[in-house]
């Protein structure tokens, strides 16, 4: 990932009131790919395969659960890891989305 | 398998396109490149959808970090398939190249034709030509990405189950 543009305008920092991000910075994050109508089932279970090195009955285990119930979680770990992860699977056109626990 | 369009070799995966498909591919990934540049296109929402459900502005500020450099690895992909359109045999990155860019056009041709729509039925050619054409071309793209994942699926290593 590229780092935010070096342009960006230079302002003094303002405490978010609201920040859950910040309350909660020990936690882990989840990775949660959401169900497609359009990828094929054999795609998504090679590409949770090949991302994440699940052997062929998870893989397939997984992309059944997002068929079935709409998501599954994926992956889980540091937010930075957990951002790469999304990053990879929209890489492959899969839906992902990250949540804290 | 004949008719088989991706075959295992010694040195990598071999494409074996016939000539009209080679031809109408390397057509419709010009277009698709015309598109991702353009980026007007509302179909295109897909490619970026949010990541924080109950965060636009952290989705926001992930695809201003991560959109520009995946928009020029998708372009790059697009490079990398027209480059093995001749038949040159597919290494890792090839691979990963011409799977990325068959599931990012059917996505973007899935999302213009709303197959995920309660409603959907498949287009016919006489009461909706150009949707129809479009529809066969979804189709084929998903035939010829699950012929690559079948053959590129046997080369990944057993994995683990936790």
């Amino acid at each position: 990932m590229r780092p935010l543009a070096a342009t960006s305008p230079v302002t003094a920092p303002v405490k978010d009131p609201v920040d859950e991000t910040d309350r909660r910075p020990d936690l882990p994050w989840k990775v949660i790919v959401l169900d497609d109508p359009v990828n094929l089932m054999s795609y998504v279970t090679y590409v949770f395969r090949k991302l994440f090195g699940y052997s062929q009955q998870k893989a397939h285990r997984l992309m059944m659960q997002v068929h079935t119930e709409g998501k599954a979680v994926v992956a889980s770990g540091q937010k930075e890891k957990a951002e790469f992860d999304v990053y990879r699977l929209h890489e492959h056109g899969l839906w992902a989305i990250l949540e804290q626990d | 398998m004949p008719g088989a369009r991706f075959r295992p070799g010694p040195d990598g995966i071999r494409v074996n396109l016939r000539d009209h498909e080679r031809a109408g591919l390397a057509a419709i990934l010009e277009q698709f490149r015309q598109l991702l540049v353009g980026g007007k296109d509302p179909s295109l929402l897909r490619f970026q959808p949010p990541v924080h459900i109950h965060d636009r502005r952290a989705s926001d500020e992930f695809w201003e970090m991560t959109g520009d450099s995946l928009l020029r690895h998708r372009l790059e992909a697009i490079d990398t398939v027209e480059a093995g359109l001749d038949g040159a045999p597919l290494d890792d990155d090839g691979v990963a190249a011409w799977m990325q860019t068959i599931n990012s056009v059917r996505l973007y041709l899935g999302n213009t034709l709303e197959v995920g729509a309660a409603t959907f039925n498949p287009p016919q050619e006489g009461e909706q030509p150009q949707e129809a054409a479009r529809y066969v071309l979804y189709e084929w793209l998903g035939g010829l990405l699950d012929q690559l994942v079948a053959v590129a699926a046997s080369d990944l290593p057993p994995g683990t189950d936790d």
